[in-house]
């Protein structure tokens, strides 16, 4: 373990003119590189700090810098922006091109440096001390450091090469979706191709099509679920790069997505088990295989029946404990879902992570999200984005049906406790800006007041009118004012909106109100009709109450069908 | 009867919160828990009180017993029926 080389060899042993990196198309060699290299560790000696801050969108500078620390004994703090923040959370001084910087480029101490590739790496201390720290999230949301050394990356990267590099010949190019400065993105795109000599392609690559422009050799794509999940939707998508293989970490990939981007690049798709803390512990081959270790990781379960794992790749001997739960059977590992995610229903516990994966599992749901809802009883939640299929299924049953429908697949393979009681079709999830669905926002789209027994007097297509017995709803009235009950106008607008879409095929979001009035107050003991319009043309529903004493109040309610889209998901 | 089997239907779905569920979605003959409705055991347990409480049912003992007349609405109403004390 000691002799583990501190470089990348090819940085050693590389021809001065062979490629290391494509960077907007220019070719950088491995002479360049070591220039560079050397200019950037004068850089930072000269900047006399132990430990400093890196941020770069630029990915070569990016990593000639993080390679220089490392040659020089140097800590760099891999931080993922440069907002104010984020700066004054780290106040150490910052590398790279970024605002505030201390040493934006090495470009001055080129001029008077060692250019010799010869004399490459020189004759500064190398020492495996801390080397990077990386940033997470922890459950708590509080950043957490995790620290790495250059032979945890090194070590990784040439397990990867054991692993998978017999089908890579060497002038395989490295391409990705993913950042270079997270735990995934950092040692499969750069790390791991440095390590074994692939010249790498820079740009990351933001947009599915962006892949088309790539030319028409042998590549390696690391990438990410949402990215492939567009992918998959590009019927017509045919690049004329070759794809050797594709690796995919971060949240499992939908069976569908998997196979459906194996087609669309030719490609072999590989996931990756593992975290910023484990780095890669399992691969499995996608669609649908079983995960297997990497080599000299150990796994088991824990009295939890969540992962545990011990790996060369750990800062040391010690058993590393997951959240994921997992079987074990004789091709490998199968992931059942997310221990921290586990929630009580009832007394029994549920996890949501494995209820969700056995929605996407039916083909008429493309996107699932659930909550629990704690309540008169504890239940489970689902906001659903349903497939083609799906939206044909829901629109032939009906909503009551089709919810029930769906319950009984998900019985197949689940507790009935753990199904779902509520449902929503929506025409996308809830993501917040930073990719992520919290429970409060999915809970939010289950807010309701109990609806009171109605009867249905006029059903046409498009045309409803119900008799509401308000009397007997009478808990809708409850708290608001104790002496005067009447019904508030929030549920009003809730009741008129939820038999609007039990009735009519609505699809999309809610967007609100127009000409929304309340013109006379609804008590109690009034019997008051509720008349519904659907304009499926316009996205509309026109309601309106009334009684024998006029119009208590109407409203027109707007739909959109726009798609929010999950950014870094 | 049909009265008697529309009122159940109404508890049904007022106990349990059914969502989207009107009386005209039950069928009386259809099996409440498991297949048909699909209700789970928890729903067993909220609907045993429910029963109790409108109609003085004790709650069974008898597993067996409650699953024949859990079985469906009009098994519940006829049961309702012989054994109501209010």
């Amino acid at each position: 373990m000691n002799n583990f080389p501190l470089l990348p060899p090819p940085l050693l042993s590389a021809p001065p003119d062979a490629i290391a990196f494509y960077r907007n198309t220019t070719a950088i060699t491995y002479a360049v590189l070591r220039a560079d290299l050397v200019a950037a560790r004068r850089a930072l000696i000269k900047l006399n700090a132990p430990e400093v801050v890196l941020h770069d969108d630029d990915a070569y500078t990016f990593i000639v810098w993080l390679i220089a620390c490392w040659q020089n004994g140097q800590t760099a703090l891999l931080a993922a922006n440069d907002l104010p923040a984020t700066r004054s959370f780290l106040p150490l001084p910052w590398v790279g091109h970024c605002s505030d910087s201390a040493l934006s480029d090495w470009s001055n101490s080129a001029a008077n440096t060692i250019t010799d590739a010869a004399a490459f790496p020189g004759s500064a201390p190398q020492f495996d001390c801390p080397g990077m720290v990386v940033f997470t999230s922890g459950s708590s949301g509080t950043p957490t450091r995790i620290f790495k050394t250059p032979t945890q990356l090194y070590r990784e990267a040439a397990l990867l090469q054991q692993v998978f590099g017999d089908a890579l010949p060497p002038d395989t190019r490295f391409v990705g979706t993913v950042p270079h400065q997270h735990m995934f993105g950092l040692p499969f795109r750069f790390i791991w191709p440095l390590w074994a000599g692939y010249p790498i392609i820079t740009e990351p690559h933001h947009q599915p099509g962006e892949l088309g422009r790539l030319a028409a050799e042998p590549h390696v794509l690391i990438s990410s679920p949402a990215m492939l999940k567009r992918l998959a939707q590009m019927e017509t998508f045919s690049p004329s790069a070759r794809f050797l293989a594709t690796f995919s970490a971060g949240s499992p990939l939908h069976d569908s997505v998997a196979a459906a981007c194996e087609k669309r690049l030719t490609t072999k798709m590989i996931e990756i088990y593992g975290s910023t803390e484990t780095a890669c512990a399992m691969h499995r081959v996608a669609p649908g295989g079983a995960w297997n270790e990497l080599p000299g990781v150990t796994l088991a379960l824990d009295e939890n029946g969540c992962l545990k794992l011990r790996s060369p790749l750990l800062p040391d001997d010690h058993w590393f404990h997951t959240k994921d739960t997992a079987v074990h059977d004789d091709n490998g590992w199968r992931l059942t879902g997310r221990a921290d995610r586990v929630v009580k229903i009832e007394g029994r516990r549920v996890a949501l992570d494995a209820l969700e994966t056995a929605l996407l599992a039916l083909p008429e749901v493309s996107e699932a999200h659930t909550a629990p809802l704690y309540g008169k009883r504890d239940e489970i939640v689902a906001a659903v984005v349903l497939s083609d299929a799906g939206r044909t299924q829901l629109r032939s049953l009906g909503k009551s049906r089709f919810d029930r429908w769906l319950r009984q697949r998900l019985s197949m393979s689940l507790d009935r406790i753990a199904l779902p009681r509520r449902w929503r079709y929506v025409s996308a999830l809830p993501y917040t800006t930073m990719g992520k669905i919290t429970t409060a926002d999915i809970v939010r789209l289950f807010e309701q007041h109990a609806l009171p027994p109605f009867a249905v007097t006029t059903r046409k297509t498009n045309e409803m009118v119900l008799t509401l017995a308000l009397r007997d709803g009478a808990q809708a009235f409850e708290g608001h004012f104790p002496e005067l009950p009447i019904l508030p106008g929030v549920v009003q607008i809730d009741w008129a909106l939820r038999l609007a879409h039990r009735y009519f095929p609505i699809e999309g979001h809610f967007s609100g109100f127009r000409q929304l009035r309340f013109q006379r107050i609804l008590f109690p003991d009034d019997e008051v009709s509720l008349t519904l319009h659907f304009f499926p043309e316009k996205k509309e529903v026109h309601f309106a109450y009334t009684s024998s004493h006029g119009t208590h109040s109407q409203g027109r309610a707007l739909f959109t069908y726009s798609v929010v889209a999950p950014d870094n998901a | 009867m049909s009265t008697l089997i529309d009122e159940i239907k109404t508890l049904i779905i007022e106990t349990l919160n059914l969502e989207d569920v009107t009386v005209d979605d039950i069928d009386p003959d259809a099996p409440l828990f498991v297949e048909g409705l699909g209700l789970d055991s928890i729903d067993a347990l909220e609907l045993g009180v429910a029963l109790h409480k409108r109609y003085g049912l004790a709650p069974s003992e008898d597993a067996e017993e409650a699953k024949q007349y859990f079985a469906s609405v009009r098994r519940l109403a006829d049961y309702v029926a012989a054994h109501r004390n209010h």
